[in-house]
């Protein structure tokens, strides 16, 4: 009996060890975003990013899957600042970011979501950007970045894909207002 | 604090934890695949007139974006790029005297089903040993500037991870000390195979 004891404590001790709690990683630019930031005729500079109030504090600060395994927005910050991070390394390396810029852009988090299924992941995040020129609203528009994936049994396998799948619609989320369509019309247009 | 006053049984308590123990800790050997080892004694051909670059490097797990382990290697890809001597300058921004340089490196499971040879090791302590390859695809794509044409060159590369008892991989490959040297060494070759590739191409050296 006291031999099943240790067994179930080690065993108990292993998972313990494997409950995995890590920050998303510093923006890096994509070649995508950048080169659709480099197509826009004007630069842009990036106002605040919040969450929405329909938008729990909590979920602006950390999404878990599988119980205790945790993703964080990086020290200090939130998701909602993380996205405005992201959008400022993409148009910076693009040479699209100027902070005299008469167009501005700002956002409201509304949408931060995670599933890792035994065998299907899914993630959301969206968010609501109301662009402004000179001034006036020219676009007030939410967009919605989604992914789903093949998840797995195991949580070793599923827990890295669904942290890996959730950070990449950050700049997923940044392209979809780069390259929307109504944001370079209206926003864009000289 | 748990007592077991049964000799035999505590005998057992503790060969099962530090089987356990050895399993968990350090009874997985690393290899690298011996197809790109040339790059690390081959030269780059260097340009006449090294022009500015814009570096972007994506690590991808079965083609998604993994951007923890993009943020980790990122700096050695870096390094590597700036010490082969084909670009005068890596810029942060763009700029229109600057080209584009894309590298990806895209991690795809060579064996399929790593998992059960994973538990099936596990669940004997290690005597039912397993090797399990990841298989790594590079890409590189340069372009001078918009108009030029684009410059493409791949390389496959592969880990493998032997777990239990074990003789190792069926390819050839090098044992290293453990998984960080196998990454580094595997990301070094790989993107050294690409960018001697670029040096060879005529496009790139003829490009003004």
């Amino acid at each position: 009996m006291k031999f099943t004891k240790i067994i179930l404590i080690t065993a108990a001790a292993l998972s313990a060890v494997g409950c995995a709690n890590i920050t998303v990683p510093t923006p890096q630019p994509t070649m995508a975003n950048v080169n659709a930031a480099k197509q826009l005729p004007e630069s842009v500079k990036v106002g605040g990013f919040k969450p929405a109030a329909s938008l729990s504090p909590s979920a602006d600060q950390s999404i878990s899957v599988r119980g205790s395994n945790t993703l964080s927005a990086p020290s200090g910050q939130s998701f909602s600042s993380y996205l405005r991070d992201v959008l400022i390394t993409e148009l910076r390396a693009g040479n699209k970011l100027d902070d005299a810029s008469t167009i501005s852009i700002t956002a409201e988090l509304t949408k931060s979501e995670l599933e890792a299924g035994m065998s299907i992941g899914t993630a959301t995040l969206g968010a609501r950007f109301v662009v402004t020129k000179t001034g006036a609203v020219c676009l007030d528009k939410e967009l919605t970045a989604t992914a789903q994936w093949e998840s797995s049994f195991m949580a070793a396998v599923a827990v890295p894909a669904a942290f890996n799948q959730y950070t990449a619609l950050f700049p997923a989320l940044a392209g979809k207002l780069l390259t929307d369509a109504d944001f370079k019309q209206r926003c864009q247009a000289k | 604090m748990i007592r077991i006053n049964h000799r035999p049984l505590r005998w057992a308590a503790l060969s099962v934890l530090a089987a356990a123990s050895t399993l968990f800790t350090g009874c997985a050997n690393f290899y690298v695949d011996n197809g790109l080892r040339a790059a690390d004694t081959a030269q780059v051909t260097k340009p006449a007139s090294p022009k500015p670059v814009q570096l972007f490097f994506s690590f991808q797990t079965k083609g998604s974006p993994n951007a923890q382990a993009t943020q980790h290697l990122k700096g050695q890809v870096t390094d590597l790029v700036k010490q082969s001597g084909l670009f005068s300058e890596i810029k942060e921004a763009a700029e229109p005297d600057a080209g584009v340089l894309q590298l990806t490196i895209n991690n795809i499971s060579l064996t399929g089903d790593e998992i059960s040879k994973g538990i099936m090791t596990g669940l004997t302590l290690g005597l039912a040993g397993s090797t399990v390859g990841d298989g790594y695809v590079c890409d590189l794509q340069y372009k001078r500037s918009d108009a030029s044409p684009k410059i493409e060159a791949k390389a496959n590369h592969a880990i493998y991870t032997s777990l239990g008892a074990s003789s190792g991989p069926e390819a050839a490959a090098t044992k290293v000390a453990n998984i960080n040297e196998a990454v580094t060494t595997m990301v070094r070759q790989a993107v050294k195979t690409l960018l001697v590739k670029l040096s060879n191409n005529p496009q790139f050296q003829g490009t003004p």
